[in-house]
Formats: structure tokens, C-alpha cells, sequence
């Protein structure tokens, strides 16, 4: 196994305000990974960071084994479609596509194109004429079509119509099997995208706070649901993500250490258990209150 | 540098308003000019500043060109210090182009349809068109020059330090100049300073702007190395 990312204690401040805070976690060659988390939580300024884009307030970032900054053998090798990508004046798709090819070693211009008509983007259009999800599309196609070692997304499909955005996930698949790399895709739709993510990276409030693999992530956290008197006695010393009663009845989110004990458990107790979405799982872990809610239980208790 | 090639690529797929603006509006102040000397009659000799609209030009591009290709070309995978080479690289040439064509039509308005026919005065201009071709391809060059990296140097403290760069440069800049000014006043400078610039030829300017010419590159270069998209 090949880290092609090593991010050390990243850190990112503006003032006072902390947009990344001692960030550190590794990517693997050959995978797709999701970097989730809520707007602001950090994620567009560290694939910034990793890119070059931005400067690090403190922390090292390793990208191919080598610092990104200044180094065309790492800049050569990496594609970031940002959401908020800007395009010279005057400049139509085409231009865009046309530099792309010169910009990227493995750009694929057949591609490219033919990704362009699946989108329906029109070439000759000026850039500042497309609409928020026609940009999306040319971003998506430059992502896809420059076939980059490591492709990183960002949140890709703003503007985009459910055809469109499941157009995207379908052709990512099809070309990612057929020329395997590593590609990173920053979202919060994530349930959509859910099926494509090999490893999960949940940031939120500048931290990881969630760095997994997505079979395992799954296993992990399942809801239980029963009459509150079992209920908490089942979760007791559990690690609670949530817990809402619902009339007579509780329901709670435990995490569980992927062994099957503790589903046995419930089992037995005759508790009724739930998988839970990545989705679900990733709001627990990310919404505020979810620390609360765990003290909030301990008090009642 | 293939990959200095690749920044110009990029900048010359932008062919309108980098090739063709230009040489609109040069023309355009020609052929007006060129009618207003026909209404005269020829008789008088009608010397216009027209020329100046395509150093104007170039300064405006020059500040423009950072904000509009830079953000681009960052997250297309550039690195800061290719985009500034082929950036300058650019420079060198659209001023060595434009240098060229000014001095041929400098050279027809001289020597081969004397002042357009009509007395008009356009392209070969006193003190600035002075001596041989070869000086004045080097007059127009380094001014066309320097032209353009005075224009990169704001856009690059933009694009660096953005608004309040720009602040900071402009208060700073109209602060030099208004105690430069008092002082000058106060100590009698200014007979010193208008003699010493009678006596350079345009040549001699030329040759004091090359120092000039690298301090902005310099500067546009440090800016742009820290600069974020």
C-alpha cells in the first residue's frame, strides 16, 4: 500500500478564525475517497492546500512523496476541479477544453468530447455564459478527461439535474475502472455518492473527525429501537451517537467497534436494530449537538 | 520550458483582445486623423498623440492579464513561476512584434508616403522616432516593455495582497510622489531635474528604463510567487 497523500498536522488560520486545525490523514493510491463534511467545515481549503493553491499556516503536506509547492513533477500529476474554478474573459469551452489537453500529460481529447455531448455542454459558448450547472459539467469533463493520477473534485455537481449528476457518477466509475488512479470528491450529497466512496474522511469544524473505510464505516453504526427502559439499558457505556424517544419507544444510534457483540446483544434483548446511512451516520457525527446528546442521555440517566 | 511554452499557449488563445484590440484602436486614431488632415487640405502639418493609445493599451493589458489568466492557470496545475516566465515571455514578444510594425510604419511615414500625403505626423514623431532604425525599434521596444510590466506590477500586488494591496500601493505611491514634489519645490530641484531630461535623447531613456523594466519584474515575480488563486 502507496500513500500518495501524507498531510501532517495541517493547519490553516485567517486572524483569529482557525479554517483547518492540525489536520493530518493519508491517502491511498487506487481508491476513491470522500471528503465529507458540512460548507465551512475546511475541506475546499485543504485540497487547496494540497494542491498548491493556498499556503499552510503550519504542517506538512506530501503529494507523490514530495511537497506540491513550485513542483511541476507533483502539478503535473494532480487535477482539481474546484467549484469556484475561474476562467479567463473571453474564454468558450473549447479554449478550456483545448488547454486541457495541454496542461494535462494524459489528457484524453476524445474524451473529453464525447463527455462534452453526453453533457450537452455547447463548445462555442463563452464560459461566463454557461449556467451554474453547465460549469459544472465542463469542470467535471476536465476532471474526468485529464485522466490525472490524482483527480480531486469538488463538490462537482452544484447546478446539476439528477440525470446529469448520475450521468457523472456513471461515467467516473466506467473511467476509473478502466484507467484506475486516485480520485478525491468533496461533497455533501452524501448519500448519492455513497455507492462510489471506497474511504471516508469526515471533516467538520476544521478536524477530521471520522477516517475510515466505507465497508467497515457501515458496520460500524446501526440504530436500535425499543422500549425506552431496554433501550438505555442497552446503551449504557455504549458509544451513543443519538437518542430520541418516540413515544414509548427510543431509538438510538450506537457506534459499535464492528464486532458483532453488541448486535447480538440487541438482539437478544429483543431490541428492533436499523442500518443507518452513511448519510445518517455522517450528520450525527458532524452535527453539533450529537456530544450533547450523549451528555444529555448520561444526565437523565 | 515547455511548460513556459504551454503559459503562452494559453495566453494567445485569447487572439482578440491581445493581437487584434490593440491594432483596432491604433488604427482607428490613424484613420480619423488621417481624415481630419484631409479636411485641411494638407497644407498643415498635424502632429497627434495617437500613437500613445497603444503604450496606453498595453499598460491596461498588462494589468489585466494576472487577474484574468492566473487563478486559471494555477488550478490548471501551473506553477507560479512558469506562469510568470511565460507571462514575460509574452511580454518580450507582443513588444518586439508591435516594435516592428511601428518602426515599418514609422519608416513609410518617413521615407515613402511622406506624412501619409497630407502633413500628418502619426507614427514618426520627433525626439521619439529620432535616429537610426535600429534605435528607434529599441525605443519602441523598451517603452512598449515597460509598459506592460508597469500594468503587471498592480495586478500582481491585486492578486497577492488583493484590495488592500491596492490600497497600500496606491496611498504609497501618491505619498513618494507629493513629498518628492514638496521637496523638489522646496530645494529647487525641478530646474535640475526638466535639464537633466532635455539633455537625454530618447535613446538614452530607452537605455534608463531597462533597469526600471527589471525592478517591476522583479517585484511582479516576488508577488506572484505567494500569490493564491
Amino acid at each position: 500500500m502507496s500513500n500518495i497523500v501524507e498531510v501532517r498536522q495541517l493547519t490553516k488560520s485567517y486572524g483569529n478564525v482557525t479554517a483547518v486545525d492540525q489536520v493530518s490523514f493519508s491517502i491511498e493510491a487506487g481508491k476513491i475517497y470522500g471528503l465529507l463534511g458540512r460548507n465551512g467545515a475546511g475541506k475546499t481549503t485543504i485540497m487547496q492546500i494540497l494542491t498548491a493553491q493556498l499556503f499552510a499556516t503550519s504542517g506538512e503536506v506530501k503529494v507523490f512523496g514530495e511537497r506540491p509547492y513550485e513542483n511541476s513533477r507533483v502539478l503535473s500529476q494532480l487535477c482539481f476541479v474546484k467549484e469556484s474554478q475561474r476562467y479567463p474573459n473571453g474564454f468558450r469551452v473549447n479554449d478550456v477544453l483545448a488547454l486541457g489537453a495541454v496542461f494535462f500529460p494524459n489528457w484524453d481529447h476524445d474524451y473529453a468530447l464525447s463527455l462534452a455531448e453526453a453533457f450537452r455542454l455547447p463548445l462555442k459558448r463563452r464560459m461566463k455564459a454557461l449556467s451554474r450547472g453547465m460549469l459544472s459539467a465542463a469542470g467535471i469533463i476536465v476532471g474526468l478527461a485529464s485522466r490525472a493520477p490524482l483527480t480531486i473534485f469538488d463538490e462537482p455537481y452544484l447546478g446539476l439535474d439528477a440525470v446529469a449528476r448520475s450521468l457523472f457518477y456513471d461515467r467516473l466509475l466506467e473511467d476509473y475502472t478502466e484507467y484506475p488512479r486516485t480520485i478525491i470528491l468533496s461533497t455533501h450529497l452524501i448519500d448519492e455518492v455513497s455507492r462510489l466512496l471506497e474511504h471516508i474522511i469526515v471533516i467538520d469544524q476544521g478536524q477530521v473527525v471520522l477516517d475510515e473505510e466505507t465497508d467497515t464505516l457501515r458496520g460500524r453504526a446501526f440504530t436500535v429501537v425499543g422500549a425506552a427502559s431496554k433501550v438505555d439499558s442497552y446503551i449504557e457505556g455504549k458509544d451513543l451517537l443519538s437518542r430520541e424517544p418516540l413515544g414509548g419507544l427510543v431509538s438510538a444510534t450506537v457506534l459499535s467497534n464492528g464486532d458483532d457483540g453488541s448486535r447480538q446483544e440487541a438482539e437478544a434483548l429483543g431490541l428492533e436494530l436499523a442500518p443507518v446511512s452513511l448519510q445518517q451516520l455522517i450528520v450525527h457525527l458532524t452535527s453539533e449537538t450529537a456530544s450533547n446528546v450523549a451528555r444529555k442521555a448520561a444526565e437523565v440517566r | 520550458m515547455n511548460r513556459i511554452a504551454n503559459v503562452l499557449v494559453m495566453h494567445s488563445r485569447d487572439k482578440f483582445s491581445l493581437f487584434a484590440l490593440p491594432w483596432t484602436i491604433v488604427g482607428s486614431s490613424f484613420v480619423i486623423n488621417l481624415f481630419i488632415a484631409l479636411l485641411l487640405g494638407g497644407k498643415t502639418a498635424i502632429y497627434t498623440g495617437g500613437l500613445s493609445s497603444i503604450y496606453i493599451f498595453t499598460l491596461v493589458a498588462g494589468s489585466i492579464i494576472v487577474g484574468g489568466t492566473f487563478p486559471f492557470a494555477v488550478g490548471f496545475g501551473v506553477r507560479r513561476r512558469d506562469y510568470f516566465l511565460g507571462t514575460l515571455t509574452l511580454a518580450v514578444a507582443i513588444s518586439a512584434a508591435w516594435a516592428i510594425l511601428l518602426l515599418l510604419l514609422s519608416l513609410i511615414e518617413a521615407d515613402v508616403i511622406k506624412n501619409w500625403g497630407v502633413g500628418l505626423h502619426f507614427f514618426h514623431l520627433p525626439y521619439f522616432s529620432n535616429g537610426s532604425a535600429v534605435e528607434q525599434f529599441w525605443v519602441y521596444f523598451v517603452a512598449m516593455l515597460f509598459m506592460f510590466l508597469l500594468g503587471l506590477v498592480p495586478g500582481s500586488v491585486y492578486q497577492r495582497y488583493r484590495r488592500t494591496g491596492m490600497y497600500v500601493l496606491f496611498g504609497a505611491v501618491g505619498l513618494v510622489v507629493s513629498v518628492f514634489s514638496l521637496v523638489s519645490a522646496y530645494w529647487d530641484w525641478w530646474g535640475t531635474i526638466f535639464g537633466w531630461f532635455a539633455r537625454q535623447t530618447a535613446i538614452d531613456l530607452a537605455w534608463w528604463t531597462v533597469p526600471l523594466i527589471a525592478l517591476c519584474a522583479l517585484a511582479s515575480y516576488t508577488l506572484l510567487r505567494r500569490a493564491t488563486a
